[in-house]
């Protein structure tokens, strides 16, 4: 047991030479805290990627027939969808949810045409959980319920076709069995910046496209949680009560390149985090060090006065612990607030880009948010509780292994 | 209004009770005696029923002029109401024995150099049909004049000397043509030209009518010049070598396996 | 005077061996952090620059001027040969790829009772031998499974929506340039699974085949140059602007082409940047710590010398000078050190798939919009980071060793002798 004598001992002695602990403490929690930050951070990076295509319209989650993965085929359809909705929504950690359906078809207008995917969506759903629709510039309207033959275009498109607000478009689509024609108004147009979503974004609401093409409800539910961490846990949570014929994919799935990007990104970012680990370490390990070397003579005149090695090696431990313990505090506080900040308020990267980002389908916003979470504390914990024992451990062998009269003649 | 394909039994049978010979056309006046002003619900009926009958079979030219290239098709042509129609490239030697079937609102296309008979998917509809300004929309797509327009007498025309009609689409009308102007002859047994307008009012292509010939009794106009506005140096003109109405075309005819044997 | 003073923090530092070697090896770590990880950015950002700008988007684009608003197949860059020889005669030019797209109807070819439902696809004409290298657009498959000849290569997406497998026919409907149609029957000696979109859906013809089909003779619509340096591509695109045949024409380099790749890598410079600043932060608390501490340890040796003395400004620039030493010999020695890691580790390459959690098969497949990402980092040395370690890290040492001198010279000396 160690023992009251050496707690007591190691105790009032950090408080003794109160300077001297401070500046353990708050070294101890500064290199620990950035650390935190870093960590923090960089996993931000990783969190922008999955934000940005997830809130594009891809969902983390989706719900669609099963074989869509394969095939592509965008005449399939949900089977039973209304209890597929209701097993998704009664799925604990769902944010919100998005309903759809796709079409390969043709806009028309005079002698101009051009190739689309028409996407039938449900209005609010889509207003609220797609970015690109959020972060948009919107000329005209977005889709309401209850509108009937209306459509929103992207800016881009219009151009190709030559068009304005109000113009009326003739679409065509591969029904049920044949070719459907229809007439399309255009509500709004849609510019986000990006020309490559600007070019393919063909929005009409579930019910046109049902009664267009023939093929009745959605073809897929997008599912937003709150945690996308949490991901494959409610894929394997979610997929058994969905009615038969359906299946429930990640979005990593879907978009498997960018899933790539990340994964790969996540390892470098794990690789980085040893690395800062490791500095933050040996700076602490360095500053306690020095600072039990620097006691000698103080450890000499222990051992002089009696105190068993075994009582000192154990003082100095417990001196590392406490440092430890209070630097873990000391870097929580200091970490916290960086933290809180980078995660609510993440930082800016869009002056270098100028707005937000379209790559592919997705939109990304410049924003890094870092991560924030329980994690902290435990990190903050292990790391300057490891460090400052690891680096009392040299000197503690050191301590007992002195001359006790040697040391004590130190300066 | 979502729009699925006229459907012409309506006219047809009209006109079956009509037609008892094969000039059936004509039997409804077209000017009315006491104005000079032609009548306009007549006027667009037998417009609608100029090119149509129960059956018929036709042998056509397509001239397709475009910047780099003209190319001249020989087709032969049988069609049933309005339903069904089947067209064989004959000439060149290239394209001979390429084949469309149209059947109802879906169109195929046989092509005798890969033996392959393809169904038109959407994506190809609003392409152009053999290369002419002519869409396959423009095959498969039946709108009637009398009942889907809006029709105003909009008066005489200069050049070429007729009569203006404004065609105006309905409510609801599934299309690409917001307005046709139609000009008729001054008698108005023929048109003259037409010029389609976009959904936003800007002519889009002109169709001029000319070279009249009486083909099995029937006096109509024997070449047709399409002219895409925003194309000055392209058009297309078809030309009618022969048409036989009212023709034995049997239903088996429009069949896919006719298709691939068409000649 | 200085020389003296000089002397005699030299000689403090030696008199206490511990302490210096501590304080050399924070200052030292400082340095090495410096040069090592950015190092590894440097060499990180390199590569993913160097596979951006790979055979797939290359260095600078060309294209008819219209062509990237419309993708019509008549909107094609002419005289390709000529074109060809002329950016290939330019001093640098590694490679000049030519490509070709035109959307067509695809359907089974075998004979059946049923007419087939043709699907739209892209058909993309490509200089076999350019895109068959590594990094190529079908750079994944065997000799014997190349397009050309009549052989085509189709994407997996598109392989499965119409039910074809290597070695059957497949029927190509579209049409040429002068809106006739064509149509033929090709087959199929491949199926290629690539993370590019148009590729995955399409099919993929030997230029001359496809040129052939559309009647394109010597034409094409994108062609992809790469010099020997990505950093070279707008002095390349100047060269290529100005040749005859290119007045015309759209000349791109890499980043006006793919801007908002561009813009990514722009973030993911400054995502580094800031990152090797806290990693720096961290190891200059580390240096702080360490020096405060030793220095306010001193508080008594301190007390000591002003006793019998030593002038405080004295005894302030001597404990400066010490901190200087230590600081230039530790960024020398960090230096050495850091520059050893460095060059060894941009030959072997660091490896962080095992970190990564996953097998090396996996690893291999990674991909990209076509790019393929590499685990494997060879990292790159900086100068500018020994500059930057040397002025931060001489610096983060003296300072923090300053604060505590000062306030030890301020005591009285036998207060500071009693600590």
């Amino acid at each position: 047991m160690i023992g009251m004598v050496s707690t007591k001992y190691a105790f009032r002695s950090l408080f003794r030479r109160p300077r001297r602990t401070a500046i353990s403490v708050v070294g101890v929690g500064i290199g620990c805290a950035i650390g935190m930050i870093a960590i923090g951070y960089y996993g931000g990076a990783a969190e922008l990627q999955i934000r940005a295509v997830s809130e594009s319209g891809a969902g983390h989650l989706k719900v669609v027939p099963a074989g869509w993965l394969e095939t592509k085929e965008n005449s399939l359809r949900l089977t039973d969808w209304q209890a597929a909705l209701a097993a998704v929504k009664a799925t604990p950690g769902v944010k919100r949810t998005a309903m759809r359906a796709r079409a390969n078809g043709l806009l028309a207008f005079g002698n101009r045409t051009v190739g689309v995917e028409v996407v039938g969506v449900d209005p609010e759903a889509e207003e609220t959980s797609n970015r690109i629709i959020k972060r948009s510039k919107l000329q005209g309207r977005y889709l309401q319920a209850g509108d009937s033959n209306a459509v929103v275009i992207g800016r881009e498109l219009a151009r190709r076709l030559d068009v304005e607000l109000d113009d009326d478009l003739l679409v065509t689509m591969s029904g049920k069995g044949d070719i459907r024609s229809a007439m399309l108004r255009i509500v709004g147009l849609l510019e986000t910046g990006s020309r490559d979503i600007d070019s393919s974004i063909c929005h009409v609401t579930l019910n046109d496209l049902a009664s267009i093409t023939g093929y009745e409800g959605p073809a897929e539910i997008a599912i937003l949680i709150d945690d996308y961490k949490l991901i494959d846990q409610m894929q394997k949570a979610l997929s058994p009560r969905l009615p038969l014929g359906n299946t429930v994919i990640t979005w990593m799935e879907v978009s498997p390149d960018i899933a790539a990007n990340v994964r790969g990104d996540g390892a470098f970012f794990r690789f980085m985090n040893m690395i800062v680990i490791i500095v933050v370490m040996l700076g602490i390990m360095s500053a306690q060090l020095t600072a039990v070397l620097e006691r000698r003579r103080e450890l000499g005149v222990l051992t002089a006065l009696g105190m068993k090695p075994g009582r000192i090696v154990s003082l100095i431990l417990l001196e590392g612990l406490f440092t430890g313990l209070a630097g873990a505090v000391a870097a929580l506080l200091i970490g916290s607030p960086v933290l809180y900040y980078l995660a609510t308020k993440g930082l800016n990267f869009g002056a270098i880009v100028g707005g937000d980002l379209g790559i592919g389908n997705a939109l990304f916003d410049p924003y890094v948010y870092g991560d924030l979470g329980i994690w902290i504390v435990w990190y903050a914990l292990s790391v300057s509780v490891a460090a400052t024992v690891i680096a009392a451990i040299y000197p503690a062998w050191f301590a007992v292994k002195t001359d006790p009269a040697e040391a004590i003649r130190t300066v | 209004m979502i729009g699925r394909k006229k459907h012409w039994l309506s006219v047809l049978s009209f006109m079956a009770l009509v037609s008892i010979c094969p000039s059936a056309l004509g039997s409804e006046p077209l000017i009315d005696n006491k104005t000079g002003k032609p009548i306009i619900p007549n006027v667009l009926n037998y417009l609608d029923d100029l090119f149509r009958s129960s059956s018929s079979i036709s042998v056509i030219r397509l001239v397709v002029t475009k910047p780099r290239a003209t190319r001249t098709l020989e087709m032969k042509a049988w069609t049933r109401g309005t339903e069904e129609a089947l067209i064989v490239i004959e000439k060149p030697a290239r394209d001979a024995g390429t084949a469309t079937l149209k059947v109802g609102d879906n169109l195929w296309n046989f092509l005798p150099k890969i033996s392959r008979t393809i169904r038109i998917p959407p994506s190809m509809m609003l392409s152009s049909w053999m290369g002419s300004d002519f869409t396959n929309d423009d095959l498969v797509r039946e709108s009637s004049l009398l009942k889907d327009f809006t029709a105003t007498l909009k008066g005489r025309s200069k050049d070429p000397d007729g009569w203006i009609i404004e065609l105006r689409a309905k409510e609801g009308l599934v299309g690409l043509w917001e307005k046709i102007d139609y000009t008729m002859t001054t008698d108005a047994t023929l048109p003259l030209r037409a010029k389609y307008y976009d959904r936003k009012g800007r002519l889009a292509r002109t169709m001029d009518f000319k070279d009249v010939k009486v083909f099995d009794g029937r006096r109509i106009p024997s070449h047709m010049v399409l002219t895409p506005e925003d194309k000055k140096e392209q058009k297309t003109e078809m030309i009618y070598v022969s048409i036989d109405f009212d023709a034995d075309v049997p239903e088996s005819t429009f069949s896919l396996s006719q298709l691939e044997k068409a000649r | 005077m200085r020389l003296s003073t000089l002397s005699i923090a030299w000689r403090n530092l030696g008199r206490n061996r511990r302490r210096t070697a501590l304080a050399l090896t924070a200052i030292a770590l400082g340095q090495i952090i410096v040069v090592a990880v950015n190092g590894m950015m440097a060499g990180m950002f390199d590569s993913m620059l160097k596979t951006i700008t790979g055979p797939m988007i290359g260095h600078v684009q060309i294209h008819h001027k219209d062509w990237r608003e419309d993708r019509a197949v008549d909107l094609y860059i002419d005289k390709l040969t000529e074109v060809r020889a002329a950016i290939g005669s330019l001093p640098g030019v590694k490679s000049v790829s030519p490509r070709l797209f035109t959307a067509v109807l695809v359907a089974p070819g075998e004979q059946s009772e049923k007419p087939a439902d043709a699907e739209a696809a892209i058909v993309v004409g490509v200089d076999v031998n350019a895109e068959s290298l590594d990094k190529g657009l079908i750079g994944n498959l065997q000799a014997n499974e190349r397009p050309g000849g009549r052989n085509v290569v189709i994407g997996t997406v598109l392989a499965r929506r119409l039910g074809i497998t290597p070695g059957r026919l497949i029927a190509v409907i579209g049409q040429d340039v002068d809106e006739f149609p064509v149509s033929d029957l090709f087959t199929v000696s491949a199926v290629i699974k690539s993370s590019v979109d148009i590729v995955e859906s399409g099919i993929v013809m030997s230029l001359p085949d496809a040129q052939a089909f559309f009647n394109l003779p010597d034409k094409c619509h994108e062609i992809v140059v790469r010099g020997s340096d990505y950093r070279m591509s707008v002095a390349l695109a100047e060269a290529v602007r100005k040749i005859p045949s290119m007045s015309e024409a759209e000349v791109l380099t890499w980043k006006e082409a793919v801007p908002e790749l561009a813009s990514m890598i722009d973030i993911k410079g400054y995502m580094d940047l800031i990152f090797v600043g806290i990693l720096f932060l961290a190891a200059a608390a580390g240096i702080a710590n360490t020096m405060m501490m030793s220095t306010f340890e001193r508080t008594r040796e301190i007390g000591m010398l002003l006793a019998l003395g030593s002038g405080p400004g004295r005894l302030v620039r001597m404990i400066v000078l010490e901190a200087v030493i230590l600081g230039l010999v530790g960024v020398a020695i960090g230096s050495v050190l850091g520059t050893i890691i460095v060059l060894i580790t941009s030959h072997t390459g660091i490896n962080y798939v095992a970190i990564a959690g996953m097998s090396t098969k996996e690893a291999m497949d990674f991909s990209y919009k076509g790019l393929n990402i590499s685990l494997l980092i060879y990292p790159k040395l900086e100068y500018r980071s020994f500059i930057y370690g040397l002025v931060a890290v001489t610096l983060t040492s003296v300072l923090t060793a300053l604060w505590p001198a000062v306030s030890a010279a301020r005591l009285e000396p036998a207060e500071a002798m009693r600590t």
